[in-house]
C-alpha cells in the first residue's frame, strides 16, 4: 500500500568506480519499503553500506558512486489530494523537480556534516540561498532557523560566522538544523551524533525526537551502529550487512525474535549500558567484514555464520518474507515461508 | 591591541621587506664573486670609451673620464664591502642607479627604466588581464561542462600552454608579418624616437599586436588549467555535496565552486606577474620589441654590470611588491585569515 | 632487518600492477611513443648528420671550406635535410646534435634539481623545527624570484669562455630545488604520520634509517615525478637562454641551435622548414613528457598536483 511506504528500492546497486576499475560493490541487490511514519533505524557495521543506501534514497548519486541497476521511488500525498498518494520514480524526474524535492521534502544529514558547510560562507547566506531557491520567504526562514538552533544550544550570533569560526560540533548541530530547516517529510540522519559528546548526543537526539513526535518530520530514518540509540526510539529496523539489507522487521519483532544469523549476534554483542569502553571490544562479531571489492560467493555472511550450509558458499539467499513488512534474506528460512 | 589581521599584515609586511634585502644582497654580491673582475671591466670600459677617437664617441671622452671618478667615489668602490652595500642599497632606493654602458651616451639606467618601462607594462597589463579573464572563464567552463568538452579543452590548454613564447612569436610573425604581410616582421617601430607622441604610441601599438597575442594565447592556456583544477576540487569536496543534497540547483552549485575557485586564482594573478616578466623579456627580444627584454639583452650583450644590477635589483622589487600586494589579497579574500587563521590550505 | 614496507607489502603490491597499469594508460603510451621517437632523432638521427656542426657544408664539389652564396640557405635537400644556414652549416647536424647536447644537459640539472630537493625536502619534512624553517623559507624566497631571471643574472655575469654545457646544467639544476623540495617535504610529513612509520618507532629504527629505508621507497615513485618535470622545465629553460645567446658557449645546443635561426633571418626569409623543426622538437619534447608525467600521475594515483614551470 503506497501510503504505508515513504521510499522505495528495487534491486538496487551502487559501486564505487576505483580508479583501476575495480568496484566496491557498496550496495549490492537492495530492495526494501521504507515505512511511512515515525522513526525507524537502518543498522549495520562500519563499512556495511549503510550511507551508500542513505545517499541513493535521495538519488545522490555521483562519481565515484554509480548505479549499476535498480530503482528509487518517493511516494508522497498527491498535491491537492487528502488521499491519494504518487509514486516518483527520482531517476526519471526531471533535475529541477528533483531539486525541488531535495531538502524540503526529502533530506539528508550527512555523515560528512563536519565539513558540509561552504567555507567562505556565512551560515546565514547560506541558509538565505536554501530558503530564496525553494521560493520561501528569506526573513521566515531565518527567524525559525535562529529558533532551532537555539534548541540546539547554539549561540546566537551564529548566522553572522564563517564554518571555520565554530567548533566541531557546532558544525554538525547547524546541519542538524539547516537540513531540516524546511520540513522534510523524510529525513535521513546519517550517524548526526557520532562525533558529540555526550551532552550534544542528547540535545540532537531530543530535537529529532520532538520534530518526529510533533510531525514535522514524518518519517526519520536514522542511520547508525549504535544499537542503544536505535532499540531505544525507532519502532522499524533495516539490518545491512555486507551490501545487503538481511533482515527488517518491526524493533519489538526484532529484538525479540531475531531471524537472521548476523541480526542475532550483533544483538547479542550489544554491550550493557554503562560497561566500559574494553568490555565493548572484546564482544562483537568474531571475523571480518568482508571486503567489498572481493565480496565472498553465496551468502556474504558464511564465513562468519554459524550456521553456514553447503548452499550458503554458493548461491546467494534469496529475501523471504515471512510476514509483510518482515523480510530476512538467509537460507535458513527458505522452507519456512508462510 | 592588533587583531589577528593587523598581525597578518605586519608579519607579511616583514618577511617581504627581509625578502627585499636578500634579493638586493644578492644582486649586489653576484657581479662581485663572479670570475673576473666585472667592476674593473666596467672601468676600464669607460676608460677605453675615454680613449676612443671614432665617431660619436669623441664627444664625450672627458666626460667618461670624468665618470670613472664619479663612479669610483659614488659606489664607494674603495671602501669596505658592507659600506659599498648600503651605499648602493641607499643609491639605489634614492633612484641613483648608475650609467650604462649599453649606449654610447652613458645614459643614467634610471632613464632607460623610464622609457623601455612602459611598453612593457602596457604588453604586460592588458595580456594578463585578458588572459586570466578568458583563462578562467575557459577553465570553469570545461571543469563545469565535463565529458568531452573537458577532455579535449583540457588536451589542447596543456598543449597550448607548452609552446614556448618565443617561438609561438616567430611561427606568428611568419604567418602575418612574412606571408600575408599585414604585420611588422620585427617590433621596432622603426627609428622613431620612444616619446609620448601620437605617432609613436599609434607605431608601437601596431607593433603590439604579435607579442601581445602571443603571451595572451599562451597565458590563457595556463590560467584555464589552472582554473579548472581549482573547480572540480572544489565541485567534489563535501560542502558541495551537502548543498546538492539540500536541492540547490545545479547553477548554484556552479557559482559556490567559481566563487571558491577564483580566490586562489586572485592570488595567482598578481604572483604569476614575475613569471610573466620572466617570460616576456624573451618575446620581447626575439621580436625586437621596444621594451624591458630589449632592454635587458643590450644590457647583457653589453656586460653593464651597473645596468644588470639596477635592472635585476628593479625587477626583483616589482616582483615581490606584486607577491606581497597577493598576499595582503588573500587576507583580505579569504574569511579564514581575515579571521586569523594563518594556515591556509594551498 | 628488513624494512618494515617489504613486509607489510605496501610497496610490493604497487609494483606488480604498476607496469601493466602503465602500458594501459592512453597519455602514457602516447607520450612515452613521441619521447622515444625524439630521443631517436637525437641518437639514430645523428647518424645521417654530418659529423662536426660547425663545419660548412660538406657535400661542397672540391671540397671547399669557403662559404660561398650558392652555398647559403639552401632548401631542404636529401645532402641538406633541412638546408643550410646563412653559414653555409647544416641545419639538420645542428638540430640533432643540439637536441642531443639539450637532453644531456636537462637530465644532468634535472638530477640535480631532484637530489637537492628529495635531500632538503626529506631534512625539513622529517626533522621539522628549525632546520624546516630555514628550507621552507629560502625555497619561498626562491620561488618568488623567477628562476629565469637570476640565471640570466648569473649567466649575465659569467665570461663566455667560462659558460660550459656542465656549469650552464649545474645552474640549472641549483635552481630548480625550491618548488620541488616543497612537494617532498609535504610528502614527507604526510608519510611521517603513517602506521608503517610509527612501527618501525617502536622497533627502535634509527631516524635515518626510517627516512632511507620507509619514507624514502614509499615516495620514490613521486619523486621521479618531479624528476620528469625538473627535466621538461630544464629543457625549456636551456633553450630560453640560449635563444637569446646565453647558453652554453662550448657546444651546440638546442638553444644556440634557435639563437643560430634567429640570428641567421629564417622568419624573414621565410625558411620556415628552419624555425619549424626547431620549435616543434621543443613542443613536443615538453607536451611528451607532460603526457607521461599525468600518466604516471595517474597510475601512482597520488593527490599531488604538479606545475610545469615555463618559462
Ligand atoms: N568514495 C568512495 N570511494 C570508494 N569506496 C567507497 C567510497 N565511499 C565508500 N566506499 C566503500 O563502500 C563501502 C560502503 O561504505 P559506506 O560509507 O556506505 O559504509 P557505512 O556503512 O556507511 O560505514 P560507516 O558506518 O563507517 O559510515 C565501504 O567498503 C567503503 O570502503
Ligand atoms: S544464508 Fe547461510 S551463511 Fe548466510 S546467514 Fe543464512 S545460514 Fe548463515
Ligand atoms: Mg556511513
Amino acid at each position: 500500500m503506497a501510503r504505508d511506504i515513504v521510499s522505495k528500492a528495487q534491486d538496487l546497486r551502487l559501486y564505487y568506480i576505483l580508479p583501476n576499475n575495480i568496484y566496491v560493490k557498496a550496495v549490492d541487490g537492495v530492495n526494501i519499503e521504507i515505512p511511512r511514519g515515525g522513526f525507524l533505524g537502518l543498522v549495520g557495521e562500519s563499512g556495511s553500506g549503510k550511507t551508500t543506501l542513505a545517499e541513493g534514497l535521495l538519488y545522490l548519486i555521483d562519481p565515484p558512486m554509480i548505479k549499476i541497476s535498480g530503482k528509487i521511488f518517493y511516494i508522497r500525498k498527491r498535491e491537492g489530494s487528502s488521499t491519494e498518494y504518487e509514486t516518483i520514480d527520482l531517476e526519471t524526474l526531471p533535475q529541477h523537480r528533483l531539486d525541488q524535492l531535495r531538502g524540503v521534502e526529502l533530506s539528508l544529514i550527512p555523515q560528512y556534516a563536519m565539513d558540509a558547510l561552504n567555507p567562505t560562507m556565512k551560515i546565514g547566506s547560506f541558509i538565505k540561498d536554501v530558503a530564496r531557491y525553494h521560493g520561501r520567504d528569506v526573513d521566515e526562514i531565518l527567524n525559525r532557523a535562529l529558533e532551532r538552533f537555539k534548541l540546539l544550544g547554539l549561540p546566537s550570533d551564529i548566522l553572522n560566522r564563517y564554518p571555520h569560526e565554530l567548533s566541531g560540533g557546532m558544525r554538525q548541530r547547524t546541519v542538524v538544523g539547516i537540513s531540516t530547516l524546511l520540513n522534510p517529510k523524510f529525513l535521513v540522519a546519517d550517524e548526526p551524533v557520532s562525533n558529540l559528546d555526550v551532552v550534544q548526543q542528547h540535545i540532537v537526539i531530543d530535537f529529532l525526537t520532538e520534530l518526529v513526535e510533533k510531525k514535522i518530520v514524518e518519517t526519520l530514518l536514522m542511520v547508525t551502529h549504535d544499537l542503544h540509540l536505535i532499540l531505544e526510539k525507532s519502532r522499524y529496523l533495516l539490518l545491512m550487512y555486507g551490501g545487503h539489507i538481511v533482515e527488517t522487521g518491526s524493533k519489538e519483532e526484532v529484538w525479540s525474535e531475531p531471524l537472521h544469523p548476523y541480526t542475532k549476534m550483533f544483538l547479542e554483542s550489544i554491550p550493557p549500558v554503562g560497561s566500559r569502553i574494553e568490555e565493548k571490544r572484546i564482544r562483537g562479531i568474531p571475523g571480518n567484514p568482508p571486503d567489498l571489492r572481493y565480496p565472498p560467493p553465496g551468502c556474504r555472511f558464511h564465513p562468519r555464520c554459524p550456521f553456514a550450509m553447503d548452499i550458503c558458499r554458493r548461491k546467494e539467499p534469496p529475501e523471504i518474507e515471512v510476514r509483510p513488512g518482515r523480510k530476512v534474506k538467509c537460507w535458513l528460512f527458505v522452507d519456512r515461508k508462510v | 591591541m592588533v587583531s589577528s589581521f593587523q598581525r597578518y599584515i605586519i608579519n607579511k609586511t616583514a618577511t617581504y621587506i627581509v625578502l627585499w634585502f636578500l634579493a638586493a644582497f644578492l644582486n649586489f654580491l653576484l657581479p662581485r664573486i663572479m670570475p673576473g673582475d666585472p667592476i674593473g671591466r666596467y672601468l676600464e670600459t669607460l676608460y677605453n670609451m675615454g680613449q676612443g677617437t671614432t665617431g660619436g664617441i669623441v664627444q664625450v671622452v672627458p666626460e667618461a673620464e670624468k665618470l670613472r671618478q664619479q663612479v669610483i667615489e659614488q659606489f664607494g668602490l674603495d671602501k669596505p664591502p658592507y659600506t659599498q652595500f648600503f651605499l648602493w642599497l641607499i643609491n639605489f632606493l634614492r633612484g641613483d642607479w648608475g650609467y650604462s654602458l649599453a649606449f654610447p651616451n652613458l645614459p643614467p639606467v634610471i632613464d632607460l627604466v623610464k622609457q623601455y618601462l612602459p611598453p612593457t607594462l602596457m604588453l604586460l597589463i592588458p595580456s594578463l588581464v585578458i588572459s586570466w579573464v578568458v583563462g578562467n572563464y575557459l577553465g570553469a567552463y570545461m571543469a563545469l561542462k565535463g565529458g568531452k568538452v573537458d577532455k579535449i579543452g583540457l588536451s589542447s590548454m596543456q598543449f597550448i600552454s607548452l609552446i614556448p613564447a618565443y617561438w609561438l612569436i616567430i611561427v606568428l610573425v611568419f604567418i602575418f608579418g612574412v606571408y600575408y604581410k599585414i604585420l611588422p616582421v620585427s617590433g621596432k617601430p622603426g627609428y622613431m624616437i620612444p616619446s609620448l607622441s601620437f605617432d609613436y604610441i599609434k607605431a608601437l601599438l601596431y607593433h603590439w599586436i604579435l607579442p601581445m597575442t602571443t603571451i595572451t594565447l599562451i597565458g590563457i592556456g595556463g590560467w584555464s588549467i589552472g582554473m579548472r583544477a581549482y573547480v572540480i576540487y572544489q565541485l567534489n569536496a563535501n560542502y558541495m555535496k551537502y548543498s546538492k543534497a539540500l536541492g540547490l540547483p545545479q547553477r548554484v552549485l556552479g557559482r559556490y565552486a567559481f566563487r571558491n575557485a577564483i580566490i586562489p586564482q586572485f592570488i595567482a594573478f598578481a604572483m604569476s606577474f614575475g613569471g610573466l616578466f620572466a617570460g616576456n623579456l624573451l618575446v620581447e627580444m626575439v621580436y625586437g620589441y621596444p621594451g624591458m627584454g630589449s632592454l635587458l639583452s643590450m644590457i647583457l650583450g653589453r656586460l653593464d654590470i651597473f645596468g644588470m644590477q639596477a635592472i635585476f635589483t628593479f625587477t626583483a622589487t616589482m616582483i615581490l611588491v606584486a607577491n606581497y600586494v597577493a598576499d595582503i589579497m588573500y587576507g583580505f579574500l579569504d574569511p579564514r585569515i581575515r579571521r586569523g587563521i594563518t594556515e591556509v590550505v594551498e | 632487518m628488513k624494512p618494515l614496507t617489504k613486509l607489510i607489502g605496501v610497496s610490493k603490491s604497487i609494483r606488480q600492477t604498476l607496469l601493466g597499469d602503465l602500458f594501459t594508460n592512453k597519455r602514457f603510451v602516447i607520450g612515452f611513443t613521441i619521447f622515444l621517437f625524439i630521443i631517436l632523432l637525437g641518437y639514430v638521427g645523428s647518424l645521417f648528420a654530418y659529423p662536426d656542426p660547425w663545419k660548412i657544408s660538406y657535400y661542397t664539389p672540391g671540397g671547399t671550406d669557403r662559404c660561398t652564396d650558392d652555398l647559403r640557405y639552401l632548401p631542404p635537400s636529401p645532402e641538406h635535410l633541412l638546408g643550410t644556414d646563412n653559414n653555409c652549416r647544416d641545419i639538420y647536424t645542428w638540430l640533432v646534435v643540439g637536441l642531443k647536447n639539450t637532453i644531456w644537459i636537462a637530465a644532468l640539472a634535472g638530477v640535480i634539481g631532484t637530489l637537492i630537493a628529495t635531500v632538503l625536502g626529506m631534512i625539513a619534512g622529517y626533522k621539522g623545527g628549525l632546520l624546516d624553517d630555514v628550507i621552507n623559507f629560502s625555497a619561498n624566497f626562491m620561488i618568488v624570484i623567477p628562476m629565469f631571471i637570476v640565471l640570466l643574472m648569473i649567466v649575465g655575469y659569467v665570461p663566455e669562455r667560462l659558460r660550459t654545457s656542465m656549469l650552464v646544467a649545474v645552474v640549472i639544476g641549483l635552481l630548480s630545488w625550491p618548488g620541488p623540495t616543497r612537494v617532498v617535504r609535504s610528502m614527507v610529513m604526510q608519510n611521517k604520520a603513517a602506521d608503517y612509520v610509527d612501527m618501525a618507532k617502536l622497533t627502535n629504527f634509527t631516524s635515518t634509517e626510517i627516512l632511507f629505508k620507509e619514507i624514502l621507497p614509499n615516495i620514490a615513485s613521486y619523486i621521479f615525478l618531479i624528476y620528469i618535470n625538473s627535466f621538461s622545465s630544464a629543457i625549456f629553460t636551456e633553450v630560453g637562454i640560449g635563444a637569446i645567446g646565453f647558453g652554453p658557449f662550448d657546444a651546440v645546443t638546442l638553444g644556440r641551435a634557435f639563437n643560430a635561426m634567429l640570428a641567421g633571418g629564417a622568419i624573414t626569409l621565410g625558411l620556415w622548414w628552419w624555425f619549424m623543426s626547431l620549435g616543434l622538437v621543443v613542443v613536443f619534447l615538453s607536451y611528451s613528457l607532460l603526457l607521461i608525467n599525468l600518466g604516471l600521475q595517474h597510475v601512482f594515483n597520488p593527490r599531488l598536483r604538479f606545475t610545469v614551470y615555463a618559462v
